[in-house]
């Protein structure tokens, strides 16, 4: 059974990460229906019109619409954020079990 | 940061995958050192790439109408020194390359040398001199990850001066180009990056005092 510290601890951290994922993907929304462009975009326009004979040599092989991008990043907040959240949770145990053994803290 | 695929000639993408490559290879002995010292450690490590992944999935909407990311690579960088962030940077450059398109393979070289190398080592060695002035720790942290969030965008700007010199003006006109460029965007979004940081080790600090690096730039 979870005891009542460690369920709201585990739901305060389950908010968080889901809300990460929905900043980002919001953040990409307005981005995109703002029509903002990407600095690194505006590098690469940028650098066409500094020399517009070059040719990028290689494009990547697969591009992603731009729903499918707002996702992935959201995807990858959504891993950064468990692991985030993960550890923590992990280091705060820890903190909490040494602790209630002597008073040195983590070591 | 992310220079897209195909965007550098051959023989500076070349050049720069080289001479990221030591770092890297450095920076994963690092890591096999860090997560073997003991498990307290590994969650550390744990939360700066968690960090550093959630951090630069963040596209800000910033001043005249554009939009960038965070690099995230402050934190690692304060608690484990800078080396130990070229790996960590490098899978998640990796990332957004195979998958979002953003940055590209041959471009990775370059990439990661802005912020995976020189953003984390600007940390390193800005918060340890903030420090030695006797500056309050998460002042420095603050500080010392807006800088190293400027140095990534300053790198980048001239890496593509360097390959893409103005016609008239030579590179330090290309190299003005670039940095307004990214400058303009990147200087709210270093302030954002600097407070969040600082606000994470304020948390956090007085529990983690035996794992904090004094002197990062030793590494």
């Amino acid at each position: 059974m979870l005891s009542k510290a460690r369920l709201r601890w585990t739901l305060a951290v389950a908010g968080l990460t889901g809300g990460m994922m929905i900043l980002v993907t919001m953040l990409q929304l307005i981005g995109n229906s703002a029509g903002l462009a990407g600095s690194d975009q505006i590098a690469m326009e940028t650098v066409l019109r500094i020399n517009p004979d070059y040719k990028p040599w290689r494009a990547s092989t697969w591009e992603p619409s731009s729903n499918v991008e707002m996702l992935l990043f959201g995807l990858q907040a959504l891993l950064g954020a468990s692991i985030l959240f993960y550890c923590i949770s992990r280091l705060r145990v820890r903190v909490m079990t040494n602790t209630s053994r002597d008073s040195t803290g983590i070591k | 940061m992310h220079i897209m695929e195909g965007f550098l000639p051959l023989a500076h993408a070349a050049g720069w995958t080289v001479a990221s490559a030591p770092f890297v290879i450095h920076g994963g002995r690092r890591f096999i050192q860090q997560i073997g010292r003991d498990p307290t450690s590994r969650l550390l490590v744990g939360a700066a790439g968690g960090f550093m992944f959630l951090f630069s999935a963040l596209k800000i909407p910033s001043v005249a109408g554009s939009s960038s990311h965070p690099t995230g690579a402050g934190l690692g960088a304060v608690l484990f020194g800078p080396s130990v962030m070229a790996l960590l940077g490098t899978v998640v450059l990796l990332f957004q390359a195979l998958l979002l398109a953003h940055g590209g393979l041959t471009t990775l070289g370059a990439n990661v040398f802005s912020m995976a190398i020189v953003g984390p080592w600007v940390v390193g060695a800005v918060f340890s001199m903030l420090r030695r002035c006797g500056g309050r720790i998460s002042l420095s942290v603050g500080i010392a990850a807006a800088c190293g969030d400027l140095a990534t965008y300053l790198v980048t700007a001239a890496q593509l001066a360097l390959a893409f010199p103005d016609r008239e003006t030579g590179f330090l006109g290309s190299l003005i180009k670039f940095v307004s460029i990214y400058g303009i965007t990147q200087l709210p979004l270093a302030v954002i990056e600097g407070l969040v940081t600082a606000s994470i080790i304020r948390t956090v600090y007085h529990r983690l005092q035996g794992h904090f690096r004094t002197d990062p730039v030793a590494d």
